[in-house]
């Protein structure tokens, strides 16, 4: 089962819109699902852009939130994953 | 830090309008909420692109944004501005996304409130706060046709437990 999550910001250099994760557990903790995240940029092919440095300073959210570290994520969930914020 | 006067009949909440748009944003066409008569105070904050940042000449901008949980930002940091400064205060937040040239309105911000003081203060807390908690990205260009996402401020994932006013940590921003 996976989680679909949706890119923005300077993620958006990677190019797709979004990213599925394959989880081995039918829940994790938004804290292992960004480890899970970092992993999956690690594995991309090498470019100036470290986009696993940058899971550690970004949130995940779905459309109503931002989920706290301890918040449980099911497979079939939809998240986005925010990197620090630059509106106004 | 909320005033509680005990058995104040409580006021209905004032307009709320909060939007964002791909449209450029026309001051003169954008339909301000027109103040209620118990409103003597009005503060209208603009914000435009502007072609310099960090030293380096910027030529446009882009936003990106993640709108559904925006736009939820948006109207909490209205109802905490109505809340703290008048609940009948009427409070616009509009804000431009897609790709912007320099002098264009990024963001719009407009409240009206009892009297100047309270307006001023509402519209600066909407600011402030809008620019550390929504989720809105800026992608400078510029003159050599280099581009970049600026860095900002990340994202707090307890303040409905904290409110501003408590943190224990600080924001690490740009």
């Amino acid at each position: 089962m996976e989680v679909q999550v949706r890119l923005f910001g300077a993620f958006r250099n990677l190019g797709p819109q979004e990213v599925k994760v394959s989880l081995e557990t039918p829940t994790v903790t938004t804290a292992e699902m960004k480890t899970l995240l970092a992993s999956h940029f690690r594995s991309l092919p090498k470019s100036s852009f470290d986009a696993a440095a940058l899971v550690e300073k970004s949130a995940l959210a779905n459309e109503s939130a931002v989920l706290e570290d301890h918040a449980l994520v099911s497979a079939g969930s939809k998240l986005a994953l925010l990197p620090p914020v630059s509106g106004g | 830090m909320e005033l509680k006067i005990e058995n104040a009949p409580k006021l209905e909440r004032g307009l709320i309008d909060v939007r964002l748009t791909e449209t450029p944003i026309e001051i003169e066409h954008e339909g301000l909420l027109k103040p209620s008569e118990r409103h003597g105070g009005e503060a209208i904050f603009i914000g435009r692109v502007r072609s310099q940042n960090h030293g380096r000449k910027v030529t446009a901008l882009s936003y990106d944004s993640f709108a559904p949980l925006c736009e939820t930002v948006f109207r909490e940091m209205a109802h905490e501005a109505q809340d703290r400064w008048g609940r009948d205060s009427h409070v616009l937040v509009l804000h431009r996304v897609g790709d912007l040239k320099i002098g264009d309105v990024a963001v719009l911000i407009a409240v009206s409130c009892k009297h100047r003081d309270e307006a001023f203060q509402a519209s600066r807390y909407i600011i402030e706060n809008l620019k550390e908690r929504a989720p809105i990205w800026k992608k400078e260009h510029y003159e050599d046709g280099a581009s970049e996402w600026l860095q900002g401020h990340a994202l707090c994932q307890h303040r409905k437990e904290s409110e501003a006013n408590h943190h224990t940590h600080a924001h690490v921003g740009v």
